[in-house]
């Protein structure tokens, strides 16, 4: 497979975007990552586009990107993997330029949760989750998706609400130098403790928000990559990996399975492993998920997350910073959006420039792990070497 | 004929005054199985009676036969007070079991099983009259009330308990306790069909000989019991629990398919999982073995109702159409390697914590436009006495 490149890398502030529709939101995002190109880019030089968007509105959403963004001469392909889509829309363009097929191509992911009312959501998710006649009715809502596994995780291995807030204090604490992030303050363990339950254990400041937003990428092979920078980011490995629908059938809560699976498919497409990532953009939906993922993903050993973060390893400053954009918990979650975000992050951390610069990185992480906690995402990327 | 045994279901929720009341996830489908599985033996012909119309358009009858693990047991349905109740039990041939719920307060569900040996009970009459004091019309939604109660009192009850007295210690259903102890007589604070059950139970508990009067309006039926000793009287009551106050939002209605519905409704309802040829066991039945990767067969098996909950979570915000806060566990079946995840029953939500001991009941899981959705619930063990 011939090696990939970013070389472009934009989006925009996440939050509640009533005034945007994607038509305008879209457009906004190409036009950042277009703007970051540091040689230029024309829009006639993108040959195929990937879409990540989780929920269509706005009609048919391959079509309004086309649309929207003016690729009405390409081939536009809609992906949607659940929380995974955004890396996975990653890794579709990676395939198609690594076969040779294509040398420039064009990630876009959006979403726009608050385009319903926020008493529909609930129902229009397990809609999109759960088996109707099975799981469906017990409303099984999406943080208590992600309770199952916590609660279960907290109970063997004696992790408390106090390791949960941490998680919340130092991913807000990130946010606040992040101009794309959609909860810009910090909070104290007092608030999070004390904040209202929302799903036990998680209180209303263990949550992500529900955010609209677009992120958008350049990818190149690397053969043509020196046309538009001197400094590409190389897409060294993607995974993709799944895992049972049912939470019945999950054998072992304390872990998600489709993160392990991913991840053991990036790291050995990249040749790397855990103790080589510098940097990590993880998936923190729900506070207790980022201990979950430091252990899915290698960062350390089975039970140890709480101590990880006790030490203030994945600070910034720390021995792997995770989430130095705020990650879901405090920049936002826009589903289909979320995945390519991380890798706008990561981008900006290995060229240097980042809001929450890592000194040094060179190896960058992302994951994602969504729907009835049964696919994840994982996408490394690396640094141009001496650049 | 006679009567071998009676089982009477009481509900732990209770309302602010002290009342027994069916919980949330209960109506007069499920607690009348709760009575049913509760006899020593199970029935091969059940006569479910009601005051209910809507309940002969209902599914209750399949439901019923799903609930007491016998998917071919006949179940009749019979629109009727609680004098229809003691005619099903002195008609009825033995194996049959007449069951009837209360589903207001104080709630209960009574089920009476018909055998060859028992307490046997003798016809003591019968009265017939009209009084049509609550009537509703087929096709209309709510019964026209000619607004008379000392009219009822004078020329309903008085009459037919007049004609149906005698001697012996008598126990008088269908009217309000105070008239039975003006006329001398024991009363129910049950009401409705179920308690014709009740009563007879209250003459079993007396030990002594006696005679149950079930009136319904004008109209009534008398037996005697002369040796109560061979009917065993089983109750089911868990410690009370305060039912307290929760709203529903219900600006949502919950979806449903009814294609899905259907499909799933066997399993479901009979907690019958597919057994592969190399011995795997899963739940819901698939018809491709997840274990050897090969096709599944047709066997079945029904699942074990005991286990133990391996992780359980509470909601807490408002959910459209729920009662909030509600908890759901995922629950490890005892004997095998198998779980499920099931709504939290019968205990205030979030008391229930993982390792909890406590069994499968079968509930209503949601109203889905209308249709009760029934499936099983995880009801933790009580506290241990």
């Amino acid at each position: 497979m011939r090696d990939v490149t970013i070389v472009g890398a934009g989006m925009i502030p996440f939050g509640e975007l009533f005034h945007q529709s994607i038509k305008e939101m879209m457009p906004r995002a190409v036009d950042a990552a277009f703007r970051s190109v540091d040689k230029g880019i024309e829009r006639s030089a993108i040959e195929a586009a990937w879409l990540g968007q989780l929920q269509a509105v706005d009609g048919f959403p391959s079509g309004v990107l086309a649309d929207s963004c003016g690729l009405l001469e390409i081939p536009v392909t809609r992906i949607e993997n659940a929380c995974a889509t955004g890396n996975d829309a990653v890794r579709n363009a990676v395939m198609a330029i690594g076969s040779g097929m294509v040398d420039v191509a064009l990630v876009v992911g959006v979403d726009k949760t608050r385009e319903t009312s926020a008493k529909a959501t609930f129902w229009d998710w397990m809609g999109a989750n759960r088996d109707q006649a099975w799981d469906f009715p017990l409303a099984l809502i999406s943080p208590a998706n992600f309770a199952l596994h916590v609660a279960r995780y907290m109970h063997e291995y004696g992790v408390t609400r106090e390791h949960l807030a941490m998680v919340a204090v130092k991913n807000h604490h990130n946010a606040v130098n992040n101009p794309y992030a959609h909860l810009r303050f910090e909070v104290t363990i007092e608030q999070v403790l004390n904040a209202p339950m929302v799903v036990d254990p998680f209180g209303v400041l263990d949550c992500t928000p529900q955010s609209d937003g677009a992120a958008a990428l350049v990818l190149a092979a690397a053969a043509v990559a020196d046309r538009y920078t001197d400094h590409p980011v190389h897409v060294r490995g993607v995974g993709l990996g799944m895992d049972r629908v049912m939470h019945a059938h999950k054998r072992d809560m304390t872990t998600m399975p489709p993160t392990v699976r991913a991840a053991r498919r990036a790291y050995t497409m990249a040749g790397i492993g855990p103790n080589d990532i510098d940097v990590a953009e993880v998936h923190d939906c729900f506070t207790g998920v980022e201990l979950i993922d430091y252990e899915d993903l290698g960062f350390c050993e089975r039970g140890h997350a709480g101590k990880m973060i006790e030490s203030g390893a994945t600070k910034i400053g720390g021995r792997l910073p995770v989430n130095p954009s705020g990650g879901l918990k405090a920049k936002g979650h826009p589903p289909g959006a979320t995945g390519v975000a991380q890798c706008v992050e990561l981008f900006e951390q290995l060229r240097g420039h980042a809001a929450n610069q890592v000194d040094g990185a060179r190896w960058g992480l992302a994951h994602n792990v969504g729907g009835p906690t049964a696919v994840s995402a994982v996408t490394i990327l690396e640094a141009s070497r001496g650049g | 004929m006679a009567l071998q045994a009676i089982c009477i279901y009481r509900p732990c929720w209770v309302d602010a005054s002290g009342q027994r009341v069916l919980g949330h996830d209960e109506d007069e489908t499920t607690a009348a199985i709760v009575a049913l599985r509760g006899l020593p033996a199970t029935p091969r012909r059940v006569v479910f009676v009601s005051q209910a119309p809507e309940f002969i358009e209902s599914d209750t009858a399949v439901v019923a036969a799903a609930g007491i693990d016998d998917t071919t047991v006949a179940v009749e349905r019979r629109l009727g007070g609680p004098d229809a109740v003691l005619d099903a039990i002195i008609s009825a041939h033995a194996g049959t079991a007449v069951v009837a719920v209360h589903a207001d307060a104080p709630a209960a569900a009574a089920a009476a099983l018909i055998g060859d040996a028992g307490a046997a009970l003798i016809d003591a009459g019968a009265v017939a009259r009209s009084l049509p004091l609550r009537m509703r019309a087929i096709g209309d939604a709510e019964a026209s009330v000619y607004d008379d109660p000392r009219l009822m009192r004078e020329r309903g009850w008085r009459p037919a308990t007049e004609a149906l007295g005698g001697d012996m210690p008598t126990v008088i259903v269908g009217v309000p306790k105070n008239y039975a102890r003006s006329v001398r007589a024991q009363g129910e604070d049950v009401q409705g069909p179920a308690a014709a059950i009740i009563g007879l139970a209250s003459v079993i508990e007396s030990r002594a000989s006696g005679r149950l009067i079930a009136v319904n309006g004008a109209s009534a039926r008398a037996v005697d019991m002369t040796d109560v000793t061979g009917c065993t009287v089983i109750e089911i009551a868990r410690d009370p629990v305060p039912i307290g106050k929760t709203t529903v939002d219900h600006s949502v209605e919950i979806p449903i398919s009814l294609a899905a519905y259907e499909r799933a409704f066997d399993a479901k309802l009979s907690l019958a999982a597919s057994v592969c040829r190399c011995g795997a066991v899963e739940f819901p039945p698939r018809p491709w073995c997840s274990e050897c990767g090969q096709p599944s067969g047709d066997a079945r098996r029904a699942l074990p109702r005991q286990g133990a909950i391996y992780s359980a979570v509470t909601v807490r915000i408002a959910v459209p159409g729920m009662r909030s806060p509600y908890s759901i566990a995922i629950v490890d079946l005892d004997g095998v390697d198998l779980r499920v995840m099931a709504p939290i029953t019968d205990v205030p939500a979030g008391s229930a914590a993982i390792g909890d001991r406590g069994s499968l009941v079968l509930r209503r899981m949601a109203l889905r436009r209308g249709v009760p959705d029934y499936g099983y619930a995880f009801q933790p063990e009580g506290p241990a006495p």
